[in-house]
């Protein structure tokens, strides 16, 4: 599966350094009511990246989703991330790829190196090649250099560069926006070490990232400083697809004042200037299309007959891997089968039993006799 | 048995009746306690075994009994009366003090034909030592909580009481009987032959050696315990299931439940993979004292069975307060060496201090919820400590009352490790 | 040879009883430093999910209409029906709830304690949360008279008034049972024994009734229809156990942030957040965690590790009951936010101001010292009566006539230590143990007799029951000491060790009662401090004698009971069937600690001073 498409990203590779596709991933990593606003942060990111042209096929929506359906909402099946409940973040058309348990570290690492099983739907996969931006969000609980999952385990620092420098060794991205908005946020992205990468956080080291403000009658906070802000901008300023607006501009609308903690951008890996980085090469579908007119027929053909290849070269080995397994399971001995379900319970049947113990006990017994008269 | 040790066994019963009948609320409270009851042991389960068995149905289906077939065979038998329960765990506890008397009366845990202790004038009289057992705590408490370690305490004392007069043959039946009902007595058996083949009349050495007797009551061993084997298939129906759900659950620990051992806390904190590896170091470390005591102190057989009797009441997967109770009687038979003991009064306050502080803390954890397990571990691991040093004390006691005894001018001299 | 030993051959034997002395003098004075800023903490909520007072409460307008006219009902069903609520306002009360679709439930009960019987129902109603799991529930509570014997008109009727109004909204998570007790100490003892089937059919019938597992419970006691001007939060739980601090938090938080109602704690009606103040608060809750007796309806609950708080009304103001409704709406909706129970905080603390506490890793320190001085004599006491012996062995080798005389006493004593000339060794290493744990036992079990009296006599007879046995207290050393002298012919080496074993003992029972109960394990080892410097060998003279024993007699258990008399300023009869009644119906432990570890321990050391009289004569 995966080497026919790295064939194809291969062959198309051209000498053009722009992007032809644009993906996001998006994931809230916490559960439970009073995190409210971390589900909030990312559907409002959702549906700004939705607003933007990034269709619901390139978005990879990652959430606990137990708030709109929660007992304790107050507006059943609903999510605002703001207290004039103006918008009801929740009443679109939202697609959740993983979803409540499946939000693990884990199925998140594999995602970003699509290293899933072979039936997992499109749906759930990243299928991005050399010529993709992708714009990953997450938000959640974290500290110096991890990010908590769900408070059942936590991704580091490290796990999450590693990941992205295996993305780039595969060529699955040509450029990535990385935005995280946690507490000490900006420790997330100090161990990226990949080429492209553009990187920026809500807090320092030490720093805890707040909540912007709560909402009374659903109880909890809506949104966090941070995304409630970069929304803001991006609402006010980048209201098409067409937008002139750069990563500067947004970046220089940061405001430690006004976000209560000190945002980071990290640039060192990303070789373009920001001030040449439109905001919708991550955030909008603008894809540059780029016409091969010559032998184009040939080249499809090539590709067409390259993945066929391709396909019998990896299928066979996968169906011998079956198989061998399948021997495996039949060559070590079936574990004693045990009738399963409801037994009948008997009643108390006294004599057969009694009549055996008796006999057993008096077997000891004579052995102990006879053993003691033996001695 | 003389009248002394007969009034103390009857005033004994008569306490364990009245214990049983004036508070009947207090033998379903201590068969919960989890510092009396294992899983392999626990009254409660073998009633739950019983009524499976009763009902015909596999009594190891559900995994919450563990114990040996023929306690079902034994206990269906019996009238479904409270009262000739409670009565067959007073008898069990009057047999095992009947032992000890004996044991008390023979002399050997002062004289063996390789070894007299000069202090010998110093022991407690048989009746004394069933004074110790009968009424201490620890052994009311277990005898009232009527776990099955109760039967194995005594098929291992009757054991040794048939060691001591020279039986060997019903010594390793006995014994055999122990291991069958609660596996770890298995590891008695070389001193167990050591014991029986010392205290053979003089006549009967004659023409007899080690090696013979040994290889002898170690095929006596075996084929009891293959009989003991064969009786319980018959018994659960034609299964071998009962080997896996017994002494598997004694040698690979699928139920943490807590006890006052090392064991369940550390194979709850255990990575899987290793597992495996540790369960054989555990089980090991069992079985590694028994070479070296019974050379080293190979005069004195009976005093390696109370060593190991108190070692595996520490380190064994399933240990209770039965187990403890069990080496403190018999460690009573050693009231001669008890000058030699340098940490008496240090082991008693702390055996005092956990055994208050064990329910405390199981209270915190379990009931309150104000505390955790880490609470009652660190208990254990104090009960388990307090056991060690008096062990190990007890050791030190006997080696120097044996060189003592050999060099009788080094009496009461200090002495210094260098 | 050990350690032992070269304790022995150092001086260290003699610096024990000032080490004791200093853990004593550190024990006190580290409590007495906890108020301070630096060691004290200031709380704070450690729960996330808790929010609390992040909402807007509605309670208010036409519900205070309703409100009122349940008070109304309330206070006429008052009037007319016996005190107790023999039925009839369960009936009234099961009418209401239904009237609103509750399902409701109603409970008899019956205790009979020293002679006394309790009786009354209680009725409650549950309602469903329209979109959570019933595997929870809250608990709102009222009594319908509350612990000072009054009929709790207005906290009566606002759990109606709020039973009428949180149906409304439909975001609980949580089930909510709404119970009204007939009284304030048997009634919720009953029901919450009923809820986890632990109660004693028929005397308590079962409940028809039930939700899922108790996550908290706040109870409301308003007994006046007039403004109130300050929240008193009684937290303490039976046998000196507590909700866990969040709970408490919450509700300050709430009460005085959200609301602007003055919080108080301990009776502590003013308050000014200085040293002074903030003592006397913990000080009042350790009596009341010592005593561990039930302080208000929501005691019964904290022992089945249910997390509950009581919110009673005081003084004259202008707060009414909209804001009392508001602050448990506000609470109810901070525990609805609940995740499974209060996992994190603290459950071991001592309060001293509502926003201010110590936890246990601060303060147990200083009953482990008072516990552990105790521990400390009695090791310094074996080792010195291995020296006792030593020293007799000297002396018998010189021929001194004392020491052959005690030695007589050793060998008259029935111990079989062989004879001393034959194995000198020997002699230096044992002791005559089994009189002097007889002796100890003995007496510990001797705690049983006024335990038994004190639980079943008939409340009548208590106070004269007391003051018989107060004389015989007086008395009971020099007889039992008189007795044993006679019987036993003890010597100095028997005192030592009974005094040994008798400390070894207390040290141990204190410092396991710690761990559950510091204020009792405290207050007691403050008592019995004295114990550890009375020099048991009897060669005193008999004025210093006779003052050590009028000390004795100053610190006994009979004292402290009419301390705790005075203390509260109630009959002695009345704490004494207080005491009866908390044994037998709330499982209070306080008189078992009492009888079968401190009173011994007074008597052991009783018996100590008169002896010095006793062996002399």
């Amino acid at each position: 599966m995966k080497l026919p498409l790295a064939l194809v990203t291969l062959l198309s590779c051209g000498a053009l350094a722009q992007h032809t596709s644009n993906w996001a991933v998006l994931v809230s990593t916490s559960r439970f009511w009073f995190n409210y606003r971390h589900l909030a942060n990312v559907l409002s990111m959702y549906r700004t990246v939705k607003r933007l042209g990034i269709p619901d096929s390139q978005i990879i929506l990652m959430l606990s989703d137990d708030i709109a359906c929660n007992p304790r909402n107050a507006f059943p099946g609903t999510v605002y991330n703001n207290a004039d409940r103006a918008l009801d973040l929740y009443g679109d058309n939202i697609e959740v790829d993983y979803r409540g348990y499946e939000v693990t570290v884990e199925n998140f690492i594999r995602l970003l190196t699509d290293r899933v099983e072979p039936d997992t739907p499109r749906s759930k996969r990243l299928l991005t090649d050399d010529r993709s931006n992708i714009f990953i969000y997450m938000t959640g609980h974290g500290g110096n250099e991890f990010l908590k999952f769900q408070d059942a385990e936590e991704i580091s620092a490290f796990d999450i560069a590693d990941a992205f420098e295996q993305m780039w060794e595969k060529k699955r991205y040509h450029e990535m926006l990385f935005m995280i908005d946690t507490c000490q946020a900006n420790t997330m992205y100090s161990k990226f070490y990949s080429k492209n990468i553009l990187a920026t956080g809500s807090s320092m080291l030490d720093e805890s990232s707040y909540s912007h403000h709560a909402d009374n009658d659903v109880g909890v906070a809506v949104i966090d400083r941070y995304t409630y802000y970069n929304l803001e901008f991006l609402e006010n300023n980048v209201q098409s697809a067409s937008s002139k607006h750069t990563m500067k501009d947004l970046f220089d609308s940061y405001e430690t004042e006004k976000i209560h903690s000190t945002p980071g951008v990290r640039t060192d890996l990303f070789k373009r200037d920001l001030k040449d980085v439109l905001i919708t090469d991550f955030f909008g579908n603008v894809q540059n299309v780029e016409i091969d007119g010559e032998d184009e027929q040939k080249w499809k053909e090539d590709v067409l007959q390259l993945s066929k290849l391709a396909v019998d070269f990896t299928m066979p080995g996968r169906k011998n891997g079956t198989c061998a397994s399948a021997k495996a399971s039949v060559e070590t001995p079936a574990p004693a089968i045990k009738k399963v379900g409801a037994v009948r319970v008997e009643g108390s049947k006294g004599w057969s039993r009694n009549a055996m113990g008796v006999g057993a006990l008096l077997t000891c017994v004579a052995a102990w006799v006879a053993g003691s008269a033996l001695s | 048995m003389d009248r002394r040790s007969f009034t103390v066994v009857i005033a004994a019963v008569i306490l364990r009746l009245v214990l049983f009948t004036a508070f009947p609320s207090l033998p379903n409270l201590l068969t919960n306690r989890v510092e009396l009851s294992t899983p392999v042991t626990s009254f409660k389960r073998l009633q739950e075994g019983l009524f499976l068995y009763t009902h015909g149905l596999s009594p190891y289906d559900g995994g919450v009994f563990h114990q040996a077939p023929l306690l079902l065979a034994f206990f269906t038998t019996l009238p479904s009366n409270p009262i000739v329960v409670y009565l067959v765990y007073i008898l069990s506890d009057v047999l095992s003090a009947y032992s000890l008397i004996q044991i008390a009366t023979s002399g050997v845990s002062v004289s063996t034909p390789y070894h007299t202790s000069s202090r010998k004038s110093s022991t407690w009289p048989p009746w004394a030592v069933a004074v110790a057992f009968l009424f201490n705590p620890f052994s009311i408490a277990t005898c009232i909580a009527r776990p099955t370690i109760v039967f194995t305490n005594t098929a291992i004392l009757t054991a040794i009481a048939k060691g001591v007069k020279g039986h060997g043959i019903a010594a390793v039946l006995a014994l055999a009987m122990a291991s069958y009902l609660s596996l770890y007595p298995v590891l008695l058996l070389p001193p167990m032959v050591l014991l029986a083949y010392d205290s053979l009349p003089a006549a009967k050495k004659v023409g007899r050696s080690l090696g013979s007797f040994a290889a002898v009551l170690t095929a006596v061993f075996t084929v009891a315990a293959a009989g003991l084997g064969a009786l319980s298939w018959g018994i659960t129906g034609g299964s071998w299931e009962f080997l896996a759900s017994t002494y598997g659950v004694h040698l690979l620990l699928p139920d943490l439940t807590p006890n006052v051992g090392l064991w369940w806390y550390f194979f709850i904190e255990m990575f899987d993979s290793f597992r495996e590896f540790f369960l054989c170091v555990f089980q090991l470390h069992l079985a590694v004292y028994l070479a070296g005591l019974c050379l080293r102190l190979r005069k004195q057989p009976l005093f390696v069975i109370t060593t190991l009797l108190g070692i595996s009441s520490i380190f064994k997967s399933y240990p209770s307060i039965g187990d403890t109770a069990l080496y403190l009687s018999l460690l009573s038979l050693y009231r001669h060496i008890f000058p030699l003991m340098r940490y008496t009064f240090f082991v008693t306050s702390t055996l005092l201090y956990a055994t208050l502080l064990g329910p405390a803390f199981y209270y915190l954890w379990i009931y309150a919820g104000s505390g955790n397990a880490n609470f009652f571990y660190a208990i254990t691991l104090v009960w388990s400590l307090a056991v060690t040093v008096l062990v190990s004390d007890a050791i030190f006691a006997v080696l120097r009352d044996e060189w003592e005894t050999e060099r009788p001018e080094m009496k009461g001299k200090e002495i210094v490790q260098i | 040879m050990s350690i032992l030993t070269s304790l022995r051959s150092t001086r260290i034997l003699k610096f024990l009883p000032l080490v004791s002395a200093l853990c004593i003098l550190v024990g006190i004075t580290w409590l007495l430093l906890l108020p301070l800023d630096d060691y004290s903490r200031r709380t704070y909520i450690s729960e996330n999910a808790l929010l609390p007072g992040q909402v807007h409460t509605y309670f208010g307008g036409s519900e205070q209409d309703v409100f009122r006219a349940y008070r109304h009902e309330v206070t006429a069903l008052g009037k007319n029906a016996s005190a107790d609520g023999s039925g009839v306002m369960a009936e009234k009360i099961r009418g209401i709830f239904e009237a609103f679709g509750l399902k409701v439930g109603k409970q008899k009960f019956e205790y009979t304690t020293a002679g006394g019987v309790y009786a009354g129902e209680n009725v409650y109603a549950v309602l469903q949360a329209p979109r959570g799991d019933a595997t929870e529930a809250l608990v709102l509570c009222a009594a319908w008279i509350n612990t000072e014997g009054e009929l709790n008109e207005s906290g009566v009727a606002l759990v109606l008034a709020l039973a009428r109004y949180l149906k409304r909204w439909s975001l609980w998570s949580k089930d909510i049972i709404f119970l009204i007790t007939s009284d304030s100490r048997a009634g919720p003892q009953a029901w919450v024994d009923a809820y986890h089937d632990l109660h004693t059919p028929p005397a308590v019938t079962s409940l028809p009734l039930k939700s899922g597992a108790i996550q908290g419970v706040v109870v409301v006691d308003y007994p006046t229809s007039r403004g109130f001007e300050s929240l008193h939060i009684v937290y303490d739980g039976i046998n000196g156990q507590l909700p866990n601090l969040d709970l408490i938090n919450t509700a300050v938080r709430i009460a005085s942030g959200q609301m602007g109602i003055r919080t108080t704690l301990q009776e502590m009606w003013s308050h000014d957040n200085e040293y002074k103040d903030r003592l006397r608060t913990m000080l009042r809750g350790m009596v009341n965690q010592g005593l561990g007796h039930a302080s208000g309806p929501h005691s019964s609950f904290i022992p089945y590790h249910i997390d509950a708080i009581t919110l009673q009304a005081y003084g004259d103001g202008w707060h009414d009951e909209v804001t009392l409704g508001r602050t448990v709406e506000s609470l109810f909706r901070s525990l609805n936010n609940l995740l499974e129970h209060f996992h994190q905080s603290f459950f071991f603390y001592l309060l001293m101001a509502e926003r201010r506490f110590v936890s246990i890793g601060t303060y147990l320190p200083s009953a482990m010292l008072i516990a552990v001085n105790f521990t400390i004599a009695a090791i310094g006491l074996w080792l010195k009566s291995g020296r006792l012996n030593d020293k007799e062995d000297e002396d018998n080798k010189s021929n001194d006539g004392k020491g052959s005389e005690e030695k007589e006493g050793l060998l008259k004593s029935g111990e079989k230590a062989p004879s001393a000339d034959e194995q000198p060794d020997l002699v230096s290493e044992e002791r005559p143990l089994l009189l002097s744990m007889a002796f100890v036992v003995a007496i510990h079990f001797l705690g049983f007799i006024p335990l038994y009296l004190f639980n079943n006599l008939d409340e009548k007879n208590f106070t004269r029951a007391f003051y018989v046995f107060t004389l015989l207290n007086i008395a009971l050393p020099s007889v039992l000491c008189a007795i044993f002298t006679k019987s036993f012919a003890p010597t100095s080496l028997h005192f030592t060790l009974i005094k040994c074993f008798s400390l070894l003992l207390l040290g141990m029972f204190l410092s396991a009662l710690a761990t559950l109960n510091f204020s009792l394990s405290f207050l007691i080892g403050v008592f019995a401090s004295p114990i550890t410097f009375i020099n048991p060998t009897p060669k005193r003279k008999w004025t210093v004698g006779a003052a050590w024993m009028a000390l004795l007699q100053g610190l006994t258990p009979t004292t402290a009971l009419v301390g705790v008399a005075l203390y509260w300023g109630e009959p002695l009869s009345e704490i004494l069937k207080e005491a009866a009644f908390g044994w037998r119906v709330w499982g209070m432990w306080t008189q078992v600690v009492v009888w079968c570890v401190w009173w011994p321990a007074w008597i052991i050391a009783g018996v100590l001073v008169a002896g010095s009289w006793a062996v002399e004569a």
